[in-house]
C-alpha cells in the first residue's frame, strides 16, 4: 500500500486513495478508561503499542483523556508521540494485520537538509500496533521518502492519481507555493520542479497564531470559559463560541489578527521572489490558507488556493508515493 | 507491489461449504482462490471505481488540452499526455527525497 502522510502539529493528514484520506488531531492522552468505551466501538482510536503502553489517540484525546501531549517543536519527530500519530494514521487507512507499505511524508523546509534522514528512519521498518477492537497489525516500511513539505502541494496539483505528470505548466514552469501549517509557514519556488534553494524559506507563523489571539480574547471576554487547544480552533473555524448558551462573535479578532499575518507572508515572499511578477503561478495550501488567501490574492493575483487546502499535502505525498510504488 | 495480508471470518454452520471447499484445496491454492472469487464478485479485475474515474478525469484532460492545441494553434495548453513527461523534470522528480 502506497501511502502519503503529514503529520502536522495540528493535525495528521494520511493518504492511501483518492477515496482513502483520513484526519484526526495531533493529539495523544492518556486513555481514561472510564470515560470511553472499551472495544472502540465509540470511534476512537486506541492503540497498545509493544512497549510503549496504551494511548488514545486524535479527537478521543482531544475530549476524553486527562493528560495530552501536543509539542510544537523541531524536535518531536524524534519523540514518542510522533510514532503514535504516525501509528494511528496507519490503522486509521487499513484494518490489515500485515501489510507492506511506501511511504512519502515531509518536513518543513528549515529543518529539511538536517532532519529528513532521522525521520526516514522513523518511518522505515517494522511496526506492530493493536488497535481496540482489531487484532494485531504489523506495518511493514519498505520505502520512504521525506520531501520538503510544500512540494506535496505542487505534486497534488501536478500529478495525477498513478503519480504521472498531468500539468504541465506547473511542472516545467517557475511556481512559487505558499504552505501555511499550524505553526509554520513554508515558501518554496522550483523551477521545472527543482527547488531554488535562495528563494525557500520557512516564516514562524501559521494558524496557531489566530487561535492563541482568539483565545486571549475569550480570557478577558469569556473568563470562565476553558477551552482545549482543539476547541480554540473549532471556536476559529466557526468564528464564533458559545458562553452560557449565548453566542460570542470572533469574527473581529480573527481578522484583526490574520490581516498582519497576511501582511508579513506577503512582505516576505515579495523579497523572496522579487516581487513575485516572475513566477508563472502561486499556489497556496496548508490549514491557514482559507484564512490567509483572500489579502495573498490582493497583493498577487496569480495566486491560487487549492481545492482542498488541508490534505493537499498529504495527497501530494500519495501521488508521488504511486509514482514510487 | 505491496503484499497486504487480511484475515476474515467464516461461520462454520452457515460457511460450511466455503470451509469444505477451501479445505480440501492444496497448499497455497486458497488465497487464489479467494481472490479470484472476489475479482469475479467485484468484476472489472480489480479496476475501482477510483481508477475509473481517474481516466475520465486524465482522457477529460487530454481531450480540453488537444482542443486548446488546435484553437490557439500554440503550446500553451497545461495538460498532456502521462507519458510525455520532458526527461529533466522526471529525472529531477524522481530524485526528490533522495
Amino acid at each position: 500500500m502506497n501511502v502519503g502522510m503529514d503529520v502536522g502539529y495540528s493535525a495528521t493528514k494520511a493518504v492511501a486513495g483518492p477515496e482513502r484520506l483520513v484526519t484526526f488531531p495531533s493529539v495523544v492522552g492518556t486513555p481514561d478508561r472510564s470515560r470511553f468505551v472499551v472495544g472502540g466501538e465509540d470511534g476512537h482510536i486506541v492503540l497498545d503499542l509493544p512497549g510503549d503502553g496504551t494511548w488514545l489517540v486524535g479527537e478521543g484525546a482531544v475530549t476524553q483523556s486527562r493528560f495530552v501531549d501536543r509539542r510544537e517543536d523541531r524536535g518531536w519527530i524524534a519523540g514518542d508521540a510522533y510514532r503514535r500519530l504516525m501509528l494511528a494514521g496507519f490503522t486509521q487507512l487499513t484494518t490489515a494485520t500485515s501489510c507492506d507499505l511506501v511511504v512519502v511524508t515531509g518536513l518543513p523546509v528549515a529543518f529539511y537538509s538536517a532532519d529528513k534522514d532521522a525521520l526516514r528512519d522513523r518511518f522505515l521498518g517494522q511496526h506492530r500496533v493493536t488497535r481496540e477492537g482489531r487484532r494485531a497489525q504489523l506495518f511493514q516500511v519498505t520505502d520512504c521518502r521525506v520531501i520538503p513539505q510544500p512540494f506535496g502541494a505542487l505534486l497534488a496539483e501536478a500529478l495525477n492519481n498513478h503519480g504521472k505528470i498531468v500539468n504541465h505548466d506547473l511542472a516545467t514552469g517557475s511556481v512559487g507555493v505558499i504552505d501555511i501549517g499550524g505553526k509554520t509557514t513554508n515558501l518554496l519556488s522550483v523551477n521545472r520542479l527543482a527547488e531554488i534553494g535562495r528563494e525557500t524559506a520557512s516564516v514562524n507563523l501559521g494558524a496557531w497564531d489566530v487561535a492563541r489571539a482568539v483565545r486571549d480574547h475569550l480570557a478577558d471576554r469569556c473568563p470562565s470559559l476553558e477551552l482545549r487547544d482543539h476547541q480554540v480552533i473549532d471556536a476559529v473555524v466557526k468564528r464564533a463560541v458559545k458562553y452560557f448558551g449565548a453566542p460570542v462573535d470572533l469574527g473581529a479578532v480573527i481578522d484583526a489578527t490574520i490581516e498582519p499575518m497576511a501582511d508579513q507572508a506577503i512582505a516576505q515572499a515579495t523579497q523572496l521572489w522579487n516581487g513575485a511578477a516572475g513566477l508563472d503561478a502561486i499556489i497556496v495550501a496548508g490549514g491557514g490558507a482559507l484564512l490567509l488567501g483572500p489579502y495573498l490574492r490582493q497583493a498577487f493575483p496569480h495566486v491560487r488556493v487549492v481545492d482542498n487546502p488541508v490534505f493537499a499535502n498529504a495527497l501530494g505525498y500519495w501521488r508521488f508515493a504511486q509514482r514510487l510504488g | 507491489m505491496a503484499r497486504v495480508v487480511m484475515s476474515f471470518a467464516l461461520d462454520s454452520q452457515k460457511d460450511k461449504r466455503i470451509l469444505h471447499y477451501l479445505e480440501g484445496l492444496p497448499g497455497g491454492e486458497k488465497s487464489k482462490a479467494i481472490r479470484e472469487a472476489l475479482h469475479a464478485h467485484v468484476g472489472g479485475g480489480g479496476i475501482t471505481l477510483g481508477d475509473v474515474y481517474q481516466a475520465v478525469k486524465d482522457l477529460e484532460r487530454k481531450i480540453g488540452s488537444e482542443l486548446a492545441l488546435t484553437q490557439a494553434g500554440s503550446v500553451e495548453a497545461g495538460f498532456h499526455e502521462p507519458d510525455d513527461e520532458p526527461p529533466d523534470v522526471a529525472a529531477q522528480l524522481n530524485g526528490l527525497g533522495l
